[in-house]
């Protein structure tokens, strides 16, 4: 199973790489939601999980562009949230995110969610 | 390293470089520009380390960066207006998280008032209740009640069976259960759940679902097919089912059932109810329904009402089966899998994203011109460190090759020649190349030091300006981290005593503002970074007396100009006044500059009266190639570092004397200096005369001095270090070993440990 891990954070993604990858899938990693993008054109994935707040171009508007395209329709998005305000949360869930996973996650809890979301 | 301080590493890494970022960015705030992408960027960094500081539980940056995350972003979204004292408050915080980042990695505790006022300010200006909790590292998931009933009126989504005349005998059940739990048969979880359209939109999976609560007990999936069309007009993006779930275990809560919906709060109605059962239910339907009685039934249903859907759901049931004998209600969990398998938005993935999306596609594009168009990657330091290397070894070998070839070979050998040629010329360039992989550009050190100057300015009341010259000058990653506190002392001694203040100025004929150049150059195989101002200069007769004041000078010790100004490295000079409440550590100039000699550095200083000082740092390119002067010594090579040594000379033209301890020292320009002979200190024999033999007059910790005695000077080199812990243990006075193109390996001495032996210390 592949992941695609968004987020401009090296400690986030290198913690989300060990616990992924302990699991058994396979990552591939992107800094900000554009190279998101660029990694979704060389590649197919079962699950993406993305930050939302990112410099160039942030986790609401990739969802966007995921979504856009017809074949990433039932593409499961996990948005990586510690937002208090539940607000992003929500704009992420707007943009077409299939849920979320609460920073600091562990590593159950994030295996777990990703079970919820895929087959 | 364990995992975690593998993660820990990287977050500390992250950390410096958001630091280095947020000073940058205020910097840059601070003047004025107010430009909403600089406010993005620094609400992210800190955010970023709050982030990660919530991963590795350190609780007091979590908090403090919160609440300075929040302040920044009321102040992104305008609720709080950036007036300078706000932007004095984060400049200053800054530096507070750099204290807690700091204090993390260091595995200390602060004080649990540290930055309390900053906090009470973040608190007061975003107008933060104090005692409200940091919400974000809980699931704040609520469970929604919400009504069976469908009020679209397209979907008649009324199920066949829970609405009946029992409703109300179900209730009182209810509420006889809620005071005598557990007295009466068994309970069971009844949730009733229909999608909405949206559910499939984010790709939520009512099977998933199912799957998900099938992990919490046995459940039974009975999926109402209402309205299922004919098979011409059927939709496959159409929602043409609602589901009834049985969950037969006693122990799970309702949140429990909730939190498996969670994500689909809001895309869905759904109802969580407890039941009642008298006897275990088995998988018949009519029995199980009759059983039913749901705690939270919130749907009124006039009977009449009930009886038109029933029968309109029963016509339904009546054509499917016709159409497809689908008349079966109850599935199991596979057959359901099966049956709705075709109907939500299935995943047809061939379609290339770049077709799909053009003006995202354009959008996208623009981003990334905005953004810089250098690509990178992370890679662990000690990958590239194996590179450097193994690359050493090549240079090596290649050098090795090289000496071997005498003119006889040459001549037979041209091609081989040739060869040799083009690999020496291939090793230099990957040499290069390698050493560019570490090389990083000196701003992120420069970057800090405009708030110094500004800080020192109004500390000292000064009028102070700071110019940087070839801040993408790029040297070495390691020495990079080395320069912070070196710089933060040159710029401090010329803030401080460089720079005079504004009535002296004037009264020079200068103008009122000083200057402070802080530049950057690579020279040859050396970076050069120097501070310069246009101040008073030295004033080299304080110097001095304070230096024989505090034994630093001996009373009768004639110095140079240059000697003196030099005395400004020296230890227990400027422990004083040099230890700086800037960098806060307490550290005086003599260990930063002893620091920089340890990598291989040095340091001047030229100063001229009324017009100003120069202090000049000379870093090596890069850590692991050496600048040596290779010697011969008993019965072996030694390499002694060039950035130490003062000088050479004959023996027999060096004036030896003896302390009154009886030690043999040196006495050069007026000053004696300690001598050790090599060879003895370390055990070895010569044959050498000692009239034949050579001083090599080095430079240890803090600009003392040591005369070395050896047999022979061979010459100047490059070398590869090795670390000698690594492949043999340490030895006092040898600081590692390189191996020479010949393939003999030779020691590097430590001339600052050499001196640190307790032979030494008692002759002291």
């Amino acid at each position: 199973m592949r992941v695609l891990t968004v987020d401009d954070s090296p400690t986030i993604l290198s913690m989300l790489d060990h616990a992924l990858k302990e699991a058994g899938f396979e990552v591939v990693q992107a800094e900000d939601g554009q190279k998101g993008l660029d990694a979704m054109k060389e590649g197919e994935f079962d699950v993406v999980i993305t930050d939302i707040n990112m410099p160039v171009m942030d986790g609401i508007e990739f969802i966007k562009n995921v979504r856009a395209s017809k074949a990433n329709q039932s593409l499961p998005i996990l948005i990586l949230t510690t937002e208090s305000s539940q607000e992003k949360r929500d704009q992420g869930r707007a943009a077409g995110g299939t849920g979320w996973i609460v920073k600091p996650f562990d590593p159950a809890k994030l295996i777990s969610v990703i079970h919820r979301v895929v087959y | 390293m364990s995992e975690l301080d593998e993660f820990k590493a990287t977050y500390f890494e992250e950390c410096s470089e958001l630091l280095g970022d947020l000073e940058e960015e205020f910097a840059a705030i601070e003047e004025g520009d107010r430009d909403t992408e600089r406010l993005n960027a620094v609400f992210r960094a800190i955010h970023s380390i709050k982030g990660g500081a919530g991963a590795f539980g350190f609780n007091q940056l979590v908090e403090f960066a919160h609440s300075f995350e929040t302040l920044l972003d009321f102040v992104r979204d305008g609720r709080v207006e950036l007036t300078d004292d706000v932007v004095t408050l984060c400049i200053r915080s800054i530096d507070l998280v750099a204290d807690f980042v700091g204090a993390a990695r260091d595995g200390e505790e602060l004080a649990s008032d540290f930055g309390e006022e900053e906090l009470a300010r973040f608190k007061l200006l975003s107008g933060e209740d104090e005692e409200e909790p940091m919400e974000e590292f809980d699931i704040d998931f609520t469970p929604v009640m919400v009504n069976v009933g469908d009020d679209d009126g397209e979907l008649p989504a009324v199920p066949t069976s829970d609405i009946n005349d029992e409703t109300l005998a179900g209730e009182d059940e209810n509420d006889s259960f809620e005071q005598a739990p557990l007295a009466e048969g068994h309970r069971y979880w009844k949730v009733d759940f229909t999608p909405h359209y949206e559910l499939y939109e984010r790709a939520n999976d009512p099977l998933l679902l199912f799957r998900e609560l099938g992990t919490l007990g046995e459940v039974e999936v009975k999926a109402h097919l209402v309205k299922t069309p004919k098979l011409k007009e059927f939709d496959p993006f159409g929602i043409y089912c609602k589901w009834e779930i049985v969950l037969r275990n006693e122990d799970v809560s309702k949140e429990d059932i909730a939190e498996v919906f969670e994500f689909v709060e809001g895309d869905c109605e759904l109802s969580i109810s407890q039941v009642m059962a008298e006897a275990d239910i088995d998988s018949d339907l009519v029995g199980f329904e009759e059983d039913m009685a749901p705690e939270a039934q919130t749907l009124e249903t006039q009977p009449d009402q009930q009886q038109e859907l029933q029968q309109e759901l029963q016509q339904d049931l009546q054509h499917k089966a016709e159409e497809e004998a689908a008349d079966e209600s109850m599935l199991s969990l596979a057959d359901l899998a099966a049956e709705i398998e075709p109907a939500p938005a299935p995943p047809v993935r061939e379609e290339n994203l770049v077709e799909e999306n053009k003006p995202e596609q354009e959008k996208a594009k623009k981003a990334a011109a905005k953004a810089p168009a250098v690509q990178s990657i992370r890679v662990d330091l000690d990958k590239v460190d194996r590179v450097v290397n193994m690359v050493g070894e090549l240079v090596i070998t290649q050098s090795m090759l090289n000496q071997q070839m005498d003119d006889k070979i040459k001549a037979q050998y041209q091609e081989l020649v040739r060869g040799v040629e083009v690999l020496a010329q291939t090793t230099r360039g990957l040499q290069d190349a390698v050493m560019a992989i570490r090389a990083q550009p000196v701003k992120s050190v420069f970057s800090r030091m405009p708030r110094l100057v500004r800080e020192l300015a109004k500390k000292t009341d000064k009028k102070i300006r700071l110019e940087m010259v070839g801040e993408y000058t790029e040297i070495d990653k390691t020495i990079i981290e080395q320069l912070s506190d070196p710089l933060t002392h040159m710029i401090r001694n010329s803030a401080d005593h460089g720079v005079e203040t504004p009535e002296k100025r004037l009264a020079a004929g200068k103008s009122e503002t000083g200057t402070i150049q802080l530049s950057a150059e690579q020279a040859g195989g050396n970076i050069i970074i120097a501070v310069e101002d246009d101040g008073a200069g030295i004033n080299r007769e304080r110097v001095l007396n304070l230096a024989r004041e505090r034994g630093v000078v001996g009373p009768d010790q004639q110095l140079s100009d240059e000697q003196i100004d030099e005395l400004v490295f020296a230890p227990g000079f400027s422990t004083a006044d040099g230890v700086s409440d800037i960098s806060g550590r307490g550290v005086g100039m003599d260990v930063v500059i002893s620091n920089i000699k340890k990598i291989g550095g040095s340091v001047h200083v030229r100063s001229k009266p009324g017009k100003g000082t120069r202090m000049i740092l000379r870093l090596p390119l890069t850590l692991a190639v050496l600048d040596v002067m290779l010697v011969e010594a008993g019965d072996g090579p030694y390499v002694i570092p060039l950035s130490s040594i003062v000088e050479t000379m004959q023996c027999d033209r060096a004036d030896f004397g003896f302390a009154p301890s009886g030690r043999r020292v040196l006495q050069i320009r007026g000053e004696y200096v300690q001598v050790i002979d090599l060879v003895t200190r370390f055990e070895m024999t010569t044959k050498v005369p000692d009239n034949k033999r050579f001083v090599v007059l080095c430079e240890g910790e803090g600009s003392t001095k040591v005369a070395l005695i050896v047999d022979e000077i061979i010459g100047q080199q490059q070398v590869v270090i090795k670390s000698l812990e690594e492949n043999f243990e340490r030895i006092d006075g040898i600081a590692g070993g390189t191996i020479l193109g010949n393939g003999e390996v030779a020691l590097i001495v430590d001339v600052a440990g050499l001196k640190q032996t307790p032979e030494q210390q008692s002759a002291a």
